[in-house]
């Protein structure tokens, strides 16, 4: 199957280049307008892309955690175990080993992949309360271990400190622009992977499985096969952001994966409309930024953040885009 | 649709009102700025609110004394909400604003963590007044603290049992089994071992815990002299009154996570007579301190803490750095880096600020006894740096 490019497509993609450009020209009409004696209140280019990165991490975790809630129907509290493992995993094959951020990333990917099999494997029979407390369980329990293991990573809180910046043909890749792009790319690469997947044979099969179980097995369906694939796919997807993450963080510590970060991606996707990439996508790009984006209401913001949630769901119930069932 | 017409009304109000209060956050700066970044929302705010009235306080002073170099000292201040992936955008902020010349925070030592490589790259101080973490300053020219590391204390405690309560041989400890607890945990058991005192059982608890009698009972059957508690105040608190009601009568020990008023209510008459150390004494620190915890409970009704004073040095210090150093982030660096020996050192409330060649600071700790309900410096105080 193609991938039909439409021209709103193209054209956002050519933006999307395009914003670290936008971004340093606003750095520039700030010096320009400083050296006259004029202040603009614009925040820095870096800021500004700092939150850009932020925002498509969250959109890349998104769309790997939208393949299990919204393509087989399972809801998943503990994502966030996955993205501990690929972080982990990364960051202390760099940080530790001195090996190359090229070959750590695919690494902590196929780690994340063998994690979500691991977990897939005891809860393949379960549906609905009962799998949604295994995986809550289970992301608790490694955020329990990284934050109390000595022999591995060596310490409290699970600090891993001085993960290296990947190096491309001799660049050291720190600047917030490579970061930018470095993300960029990524994502770019999950969407395509993720939309080649949901219209696929596999992706048809996991919304018969969302759909109904039964009637999916009866049909043929190998529920073991097909769900196993969409928790392996979903957690690597985890374990790159995770990788991602390492490197643009430097000094990671436990705190970072908490169980509410489960439940930010959660929620990134429902406001999005489970089961949609463009969703995912937009519901991260919100919720990935407005707590930044509303810092300057201080102590009041996640107030305002809860507001803006309630109206949206209000509003909106099935999310800001939600899936066209077919038939 | 009525409702969809509604909703892009709605979205689009909400965009243009976030987006005006996004570019109105920064006024002309008139003035020398730094930021103090630290926990100001969130579930430790509490340390947070006595880092603000503790900076607030220095900044009030300094430019009623005609400010620095003749200008005005502005702080800004930015929330980490004790978050290190806020830390990370909080400190890109921060480092990206030409006009902010030092950091003084972050107070979570995986804040600080989390800002370090941020203020390494843009080349600005950041001078932590609360990580203790011992990896917190290795490795980066720009970060600084001014306060002593985890393992420096848990030192001090097992020199201090050593030098000071002569009658004590055998010890045990209880520990929190969280980074603080552990990194303490682990720099007593070292000191100790070389200084040749028994340590009879190590027993780790979780915080989430209410009910320590298990480990507690365990820990009576070794038969110690002395209890070390190397954790927070709220489960010390608890642990020494069920010590009591299993029959442990020992004498108890605890860091500077115990001292609080909290650790007081909590074990009520089973805290008298229990040690604690910490980086600072109101009471027992000069009659600059005491001026300062007079003008402190008069501008906010409340007495200052140990963070609250360790934020007001380090403001002073960053200032001291300017007009000694320059009105440059290179200039402060560069001051502060040069202050390691104790006659270039800082003298503030908390007594004499200098660095090793890390950052870290090289700082006496103190020793508070709690006497009839309430926490009184100890008779004997050890002093000296040397571990």
């Amino acid at each position: 199957m193609r991938v039909k490019l439409s021209t709103k497509i193209v054209i956002l993609f050519i933006v999307v280049c395009l914003l670290p450009l936008l971004t340093y020209s606003a750095d520039l009409l700030v010096q320009w307008a400083s050296d006259r004696d004029i202040s603009l209140p614009i925040p820095s280019g870096d800021y500004m892309l700092r939150i850009l990165v932020q925002a498509y991490l969250y959109m890349l975790l998104a769309l790997g955690l939208n393949i299990v809630p919204g393509f087989t129907g399972l809801l998943d509290l503990g994502y966030v175990g996955f993205y501990l493992v690929g972080g982990y995993t990364a960051g202390l094959l760099m940080a530790r080993l001195g090996w190359s951020y090229w070959v750590a990333m695919p690494i902590a990917a196929v780690n994340g992949a063998i994690w979500g099999l691991l977990r897939g494997a005891p809860t393949l029979r379960l549906t609905g309360d009962y799998f949604a407390i295994v995986t809550f369980g289970f992301s608790e329990l490694l955020f329990r271990v990284v934050k109390n293991e000595e022999w591995l990573i060596g310490g409290p809180n699970g600090f891993v400190t001085d993960i290296p910046a990947p190096n491309l043909l001799g660049h050291e890749l720190y600047h917030y622009w490579q970061q930018y792009y470095h993300i960029l790319i990524l994502l770019i690469l999950t969407i395509v992977v993720v939309h080649r997947l949901q219209h696929s044979r596999v992706g048809r099969a996991w919304a018969a499985i969302r759909e109904d179980e039964r009637a999916a097995e009866s049909m043929g369906i190998n529920l073991r096969e097909y769900k196993s694939l969409a928790f392996a796919v979903s957690a690597a997807i985890g374990a790159v952001g995770g990788a991602f993450f390492a490197q643009f963080q430097v000094n990671i510590s436990a705190g970072a994966f908490e169980f509410w970060e489960s439940i930010l991606i959660l929620c990134m996707i429902v406001l999005g409309g489970m089961g949609s990439i463009s969703g995912s996508i937009v519901g991260a790009a919100i919720l990935g930024s407005l707590g930044e984006l509303l810092r300057p209401f201080g102590g009041a913001r996640y107030l305002i953040f809860g507001i803006i949630l309630i109206l949206m769901m209000r509003f909106r119930p099935a999310g800001l885009l939600s899936i066209r069932r077919h038939g | 649709m009525k409702t969809r017409a509604n909703f892009s009304t709605i979205s689009l109000v909400a965009l243009v009102v976030m987006s005006f209060t996004f570019m109105s956050c920064e006024q002309k700066v008139e003035g020398i700025k730094i930021a103090v970044a630290g926990p100001f929302t969130g579930n430790i705010a509490a340390f947070g609110e006595m880092i603000k009235r503790g900076a607030e306080l220095r900044a009030k002073e300094i430019n009623a004394a005609g400010g620095v170099n003749g200008k005005t000292l502005m702080l800004v201040f930015e929330d980490d909400a004790g978050k290190d992936k806020e830390a990370s955008l909080v400190a890109t902020r921060i480092a990206t604003n030409r006009n902010i010349l030092a950091v003084v925070g972050h107070f979570n030592s995986s804040c600080s963590l989390a800002g370090k490589p941020i203020y390494k790259r843009a080349g600005i101080v950041e001078l932590s007044p609360g990580s203790t973490n011992v990896r917190v300053c290795e490795g980066s020219d720009w970060t600084f603290r001014n306060l002593y590391r985890d393992d420096f204390q848990g030192g001090f405690v097992a020199k201090y049992i050593k030098n000071v309560l002569t009658d004590i041989q055998k010890i045990a400890i209880f520990f929190d089994n969280d980074d603080y607890g552990r990194g303490l945990k682990d720099g007593f058991t070292n000191a100790a071992q070389k200084l040749g005192l028994d340590i009879v059982a190590t027993e780790a608890y979780d915080r989430d815990n209410t009910d320590f009698k298990a480990q507690l009972t365990s820990i009576k059957a070794k038969n110690p002299d002395l209890v070390f508690i190397s954790g927070l105040y709220s489960q010390a608190g608890l642990i020494a009154s069920q010590a009591r009601e299993v029959g442990i009568t020992v004498q108890l020990f605890g860091a500077d996570g115990v001292d609080s008023p909290g650790f007081l209510e909590i074990a009520g008459d089973a805290a008298d007579g229990t040690y604690v150390s910490t980086p600072f004494v109101f009471e027992l620190g000069g009659s600059e301190a005491q001026r300062v915890a007079k003008a402190f409970e008069a501008e906010y009704g409340v007495a200052p803490d140990t963070w609250a004073a360790l934020t007001y040095d380090a403001v002073g210090m960053i200032v001291e750095a300017i007009e000694k150093g320059g009105e440059n982030r290179k200039a402060i660096q560069k001051y502060l880096a040069s202050m390691t020996t104790p006659e270039k050192g800082y003298e503030g409330i908390t007594g004499l600020t200098y660095f090793d060649k890390n950052g870290d600071c090289i700082k006496p700790a103190y020793v508070k006894v709690v006497h009839d309900g309430k926490f009184v410096p100890a008779e004997k105080q050890m002093l000296d740096t040397e571990m």
